[in-house]
């Protein structure tokens, strides 16, 4: 074997990482070249120091309140908090919240319909708060929602800002017609579990809480979306745009 | 002793101590790739907590087809990624210089000690694929595999990371010409 082959697998060969017949081969070559030896020792050296580098362990104290810290961040308590920004952590609550539920998996079938009555109900509950006479019926949906996610221990804050979602407000209040573009598919996403909840559907009528898991599994997936899923949204965006 | 995978099939089944379990197992793991991957204490602390955020929230996506500490690696390493890219983006400087731990003051260490601060110096100078192969490889000691799920790329691309990480790191050592004592 000769040294430039040698000294390209040398650092497999330190990690353990050749087939046992190559190996044999380097460390026969390695008995009689001194050049690659010291390629070798050179590498060895590397690692060494490298890993000799240790960090400080930031004691007891740290270790013990990690925990509680990210539990905090989980909580609405620290929502303002610009670390996570709200309307995402909102949502990302909101979706837990909903996938406590457990639930197993679903067709697109099956989303479709829910997505649709969702998305359906929540643009009426929008429009319907800008009509005075059935604004109060739809206020105090919301209200019950609120107080719904509130006793599973999340802040009024939270809520707030899932039914404020700029982007919700966005996707719904504009006027030109587009391609759906990710914000806007988040601002769906907003939309159909703000309206799923709100719709107070049972778990029973989920058909085994489907609605949330599906909202939330389009929600993470969103930048996945098949053709026919991505078609199914935007046709639901045109359709709004085209009804308003 | 539960493994990862029974305590995060727990917690999607809605129990939440399971996850806390996850967390105080994986903590320190994770804290410390943050730290050698951001470079700076505040930053590495909140982004090992963005960690388990994402693991609280996307738990029942993980399909088991890697091990739980490859998956949670990854989206650390993710969550860095992005951290970094976005503070290039606003020019800021966050890379500090981490204080290692407490060492013997004799003089071989010293010259250790000297030697392995131009490395690590080094090493945050390495293009980012390489710096995070480099301390995924070396201070998590993650198969090459591993390091190839969790950096998104073929087996082939994390080895020859590597070696192209090492190579440069080697110049540092390297006496010109001559043998190393």
């Amino acid at each position: 074997m000769k040294c430039k082959k040698v000294k390209s697998l040398l650092l497999d060969f330190y990690e353990g990482e050749l087939p046992k017949d190559r190996e044999k081969m380097i460390a026969d070559h390695l008995t009689s070249c001194p050049s690659c030896l010291e390629e070798l020792k050179v590498a060895e050296k590397v690692m060494e120091i490298v890993k000799a580098r240790k960090l400080n362990d930031p004691g007891a104290d740290f270790w013990d309140s990690f925990l509680p810290k990210v539990k905090e961040a989980l909580s609405s308590e620290k929502a303002g908090d610009t670390k996570y920004s709200l309307p995402r952590r909102a949502n990302d609550l909101i979706a837990n919240l909903a996938m406590k539920i457990s639930v197993p998996k679903i067709r697109y079938a099956t989303i479709s319909i829910i997505a649709g009555i969702a998305l359906i109900s929540f643009v009426s509950l929008k429009l319907a708060l800008k009509t005075p006479e059935i604004g109060k019926e739809a206020k105090n949906a919301i209200k019950n929602l609120e107080e719904a996610v509130i006793k599973e221990g999340y802040s009024q804050e939270i809520i707030e800002n899932v039914l404020a979602s700029s982007e919700s407000n966005f996707l719904f209040s504009r006027e030109t017609p587009q391609e759906a573009s990710y914000s806007e598919m988040k601002g769906l996403y907003d939309a159909l579990v703000a309206s799923v909840i709100n719709s107070g559907l049972s778990e029973e009528t989920c058909s085994g809480k489907e609605g949330f898991l599906n909202g939330s599994h389009i929600y993470w997936e969103i930048e996945e979306l098949d053709e026919q899923e991505l078609k199914f949204f935007s046709e639901e965006l045109r359709l709004r745009y085209s009804s308003t | 002793m539960k493994s990862d995978i029974e305590l995060l099939q727990e917690f999607n089944k809605g129990k939440f101590e399971a996850f806390d379990q996850l967390v105080l197992r994986h903590q320190r793991d994770i804290y410390f790739l943050t730290l050698r991957l951001a470079g700076n204490e505040m930053e590495a602390e909140d982004l090992a907590q963005k960690t388990f955020i994402q693991v609280f929230i996307n738990g029942h996506k993980f399909k088991g087809k890697s091990q739980f500490k490859t998956w949670l690696f990854r989206i650390a390493v993710n969550l860095c990624k992005n951290h970094l890219r976005s503070r290039s983006r606003k020019n800021e400087f966050g890379m500090e210089e981490i204080d290692p731990a407490g060492e013997s003051t004799s003089l071989s260490s010293l010259i250790a000690k000297e030697k392995a601060k131009e490395l690590s110096d080094l090493v945050n100078k390495l293009p980012t694929k390489q710096r995070f192969t480099v301390i995924l490889r070396i201070y998590h000691e993650l198969s090459y595999r591993d390091i190839s799920r969790i950096m998104s790329c073929s087996l082939g691309t994390a080895k020859a990371n590597f070696h192209q990480a090492v190579k440069k790191l080697k110049a540092v050592i390297e006496p010109p010409g001559g043998k190393l004592e």
